[in-house]
């Protein structure tokens, strides 16, 4: 099963959700952990055992133009849906940082002018904390695309691990392209939020994401007071008919454990337990989406 | 000479639209006859809009640009081509033309904004 932790708003708890839950299964099988955030990679904090980590480049495809062989006809120009390529008098201009790297001048160019040569935007770290196998993604800074580092986390993840395993996916926040990647390569989603309106608003749009995509979602609710700001989310799963399957309390027991890179297994008794039991009612949803039950 | 001033209106009494890739308008003027027409067919959506407006001036045949702002993206697109920038933030688009006949607008030497300061205006 692949899991995709997400909330929409940031500091909710993903990582904090995300480790603790990997730590959590790894008595039931094999786990993955990836951190799907190349913008700002945390969850290797949160994780004592973790050893040495394996670089390996992620690479896009950048158009290189020869311009000896250009005869300026502009399809390149006319195709580039990102407007990252300019045709002026006497030479095509590409300006590099409106690329998104699709290929298309490349494959358009009659005179075939356009060849595709790898940059490097970021990197990729595997390794290991104890038996919980650990990815990485970390985009390059000034690099404006984390989607590229992600889908060559997601690729890894395909390759390294079978339907048996299971992988969570920490999440990055927001509600856009980054998210909708990980999203895309999840079998179900875990929504973590918190009781604030803020919260709530994003949990929302992160939900539309998620369902705009025909994938299944429960909700676990951090940081609660046990109090009214409780009662809106509660409200809005029982509306849309998603599982909310743990809350988590409000503790500063839990926010110090935290600061020292602690996961919530060693801050809250009883919380490893409630958060093995996840594992089964997650796999349902997961086999139900796959099934095309779960909208 | 042709010259693209970025414009809030449809014609030479309009005021010079300050944003660049985001202007309202783009008016062609060519100064040996005063005749002037509206690029109509410029329509700047999603990212690059300077990028794409700049590849339209370009096609137009104009040989400057007179505008209130422009961005880095934009303005490499215009200098690679050989298009000169003059700035004319408050005038209007016929007060401009005449300010630059005069020598009174100033040649720009490199971007005045930042990425997308044209969205924030």
């Amino acid at each position: 099963m692949i899991l995709a932790v997400v909330s929409g708003k940031g500091g909710t708890g993903k990582t904090t959700v995300a480790t603790s839950l990997a730590a959590a299964w790894l008595r039931d099988g094999p786990v993955m952990l990836a951190d799907c955030d190349p913008e700002g990679p945390n969850a290797h904090h949160f994780l004592p055992q973790l050893g040495e980590l394996i670089e390996t480049p992620v690479n896009v495809p950048m158009p290189s133009i020869d311009q000896a062989a250009c005869d300026l006809c502009g399809d390149c120009v006319d195709v580039c849906a990102f407007n990252a390529l300019a045709k002026l008098p006497d030479r095509i201009l590409f300006i590099e940082s409106l690329c998104h790297a699709c290929g298309g001048c490349a494959l358009v160019c009659p005179r075939r002018a356009i060849r595709e040569e790898p940059r490097q935007v970021g990197v990729l770290r595997s390794g290991s904390a104890g038996d919980l196998r650990f990815l990485q993604g970390v985009l390059s800074v000034g690099e404006p695309r984390a989607t590229a580092v992600i889908e060559a986390m997601l690729e890894k993840v395909r390759s390294q691990t079978t339907a048996e395993d299971d992988v969570v996916l920490d999440g990055p926040p927001g509600a856009s392209c980054p998210v909708a990647s990980v999203v895309r390569a999840a079998d179900v989603c875990l929504l973590v939020t918190e009781p604030t309106p803020f919260g709530l608003h994003d949990l929302i749009q992160a939900h539309e994401l998620i369902a705009a995509r025909g994938k299944p979602s429960a909700v676990i609710l951090n940081r609660s007071r046990g109090d009214a700001a409780d009662t809106k989310v509660e409200a809005w799963c029982r509306e849309r008919e998603i599982p909310l399957l743990l809350t988590i309390p409000d503790r500063r027991s839990v926010a110090e454990a935290y600061s020292r890179g602690v996961p919530l297994l060693g801050a809250l008794e009883g919380i490893e337990e409630e958060l093995r039991s996840l594992r089964d009612p997650l796999r349902r949803l997961a086999d139900a989406g796959r099934n095309g039950v779960a909208a | 000479m042709k010259i693209c001033v970025t414009s809030v209106g449809r014609d030479m009494t309009s005021g010079v639209d300050p944003r660049f890739g985001r202007a309202a308008h783009f008016l062609l003027i060519d100064t040996e006859t005063d005749q002037f027409h509206c690029l109509d067919d410029i329509t700047a959506t999603g990212q690059g809009a300077g990028v794409m407006v700049a590849q339209s001036v370009i096609n137009s045949g104009a040989s400057a640009v007179v505008t209130g702002q422009i961005g880095p993206r934009a303005y490499d697109v215009l200098a690679a081509a050989g298009i000169e920038i003059f700035l004319a933030p408050s005038a209007t688009v016929g007060g401009a033309i005449q300010d630059l006949h005069a020598g009174r607008l100033e040649k720009l030497r490199g971007p005045t904004s930042p990425q997308h300061a044209g969205l924030r205006a």
